[in-house]
């Protein structure tokens, strides 16, 4: 617990860069506004509270449907229950995106086993393959 | 009149390339005289900074075909139209009928050449938006920011989990969050901003985001954090930052106040 304490400090809060390079995507040079250093940090300290108070809310919210695992469903009621109703559409759609990104990449996964073939039968046609292009090789510059 | 500046200012180098072809052209020529007004160094500087909305480029050419080489300069905007009208229906290739005239070679680039690369498949939905609307752009309201630097979904699922009673988290969670975050930041960055404004401060200074955050009732969460934020600008002391840098962690539920809990 202790060693978690100590280490952490760095850990929690967001990267400095990152926050930073947000700042200017919503405030560009162009706005002729600049954000100060002091105003970035105390920025990143409410960021860092915010989502401690949006994971503790959701926290609740899934203890008491006894679930254990907090899910997105607790998060959008959490928005909801503190007030930042407006976000929800936006978190729900990136959210959907990630799922479908998910199933994306689990179809790719399953490709090799879709293919019907034994991972020997593959290796044997992946052999074939390098052989008849080797024999092309040869052939080729004659 | 800025709209006016904004919408010449891409075109400046646009104009000094057709500049020779203009030339015979005599300076009486009123259209003559336009161009040469916009290509005019006076405004130039100002507005380089901006970003270069898509500028109507539609009408620049109609402005600018006359002079070359036309006696009938009546002729000109009449072939403009049609050639858009042509664009439209052709989709490729607008000019090739009208080839016949040469200085409508200039003007086939220009006229295509904005819309087409973005809406290739299919121009004619959108070609005609920028003839009418002329700021497409412009509905970049502050809640329609995009940003496109994402934060680390590892670094928030371990704040996250910072909170001892907080436990299993789903996969999905951390990217939701994330996502509140960035627009929780955009309103706070924008609100703070607007404060800046209001003091006619080009600076953002921490006592602008305290100030945003005072006045928003749903910010009040964060009423802690700002406490110890002065209100006068200057706050480069770092008097405080001695007893804070051990409190961040030690905080578990960040939305009350120590006020109201205070045993």
């Amino acid at each position: 617990m202790s060693d978690r304490e100590f280490s952490s400090n760095d850990d929690l809060s967001l990267p400095k860069a990152t926050v930073q390079k947000i700042i200017t995507e919503i405030l560009p040079p162009s706005s002729g506004q600049a954000f100060s250093k002091d105003a970035r940090d105390l920025l990143m300290e409410c960021c860092v509270e915010f989502i401690t108070l949006i994971s503790s809310e959701a926290n609740e919210i899934s203890e008491k449907e006894a679930k254990k695992t907090i899910a997105c469903e607790h998060v959008e009621r959490a928005l909801n229950d503190l007030g930042f109703s407006d976000y929800i559409p936006d978190v729900l759609a990136v959210a959907e995106e990630h799922k479908e990104q998910l199933k994306s990449r689990e179809k790719k996964q399953s490709k090799m086993e879709q293919s019907g073939l034994s991972e020997e039968e593959l290796l044997r046609q992946q052999q074939e393959l390098f052989r008849s292009a080797t024999e092309k090789y040869h052939q080729g510059p004659e | 009149m800025t709209d006016q500046d904004n919408s010449y200012r891409p075109q400046s180098p646009d104009f000094s390339t057709f500049h020779s072809p203009i030339s015979p052209v005599p300076p009486s020529y009123p259209l003559a005289h336009r161009a040469s007004y916009d290509a005019s160094p006076f405004f130039t500087p100002q507005y380089q900074n901006q970003p270069p909305p898509p500028p109507p480029l539609s009408r620049v050419p109609q402005q600018y075909v006359p002079p070359p080489s036309f006696p009938d300069s009546d002729l000109d905007p009449d072939m403009a139209r049609r050639s858009s009208r042509l664009a439209r229906a052709a989709e490729v290739a607008p000019m090739a009928p009208m080839a016949p005239l040469p200085s409508m070679a200039p003007m086939a680039p220009l006229e295509p050449l904005p819309p087409m690369p973005p809406v290739a498949p299919m121009p004619e939905a959108k070609y005609i938006e920028p003839v009418m609307a002329e700021e497409p752009p412009k509905p970049m309201i502050p809640t329609a920011i995009e940003v496109r630097t994402k934060f680390p979904v590892a670094r928030i699922k371990r704040i996250m989990q910072a909170d001892e009673d907080v436990g299993k988290v789903a996969q999905v969670t951390p990217i939701a969050v994330s996502k509140a975050l960035e627009l929780f930041m955009i309103s706070l960055v924008t609100k703070a901003a607007k404060e800046a404004k209001d003091r006619n401060s080009k600076r953002v200074t921490a006592s602008h985001l305290k100030q945003a955050v005072v006045k928003d009732e749903v910010l009040d969460f964060l009423a802690d954090i700002i406490a110890k934020v002065p209100d006068q600008p200057a706050s480069r002391k770092h008097d405080d930052d001695g007893s804070d840098e051990n409190a961040p962690p030690k905080r578990k539920r960040g939305g009350r106040r120590p006020k109201d809990e205070s045993d």
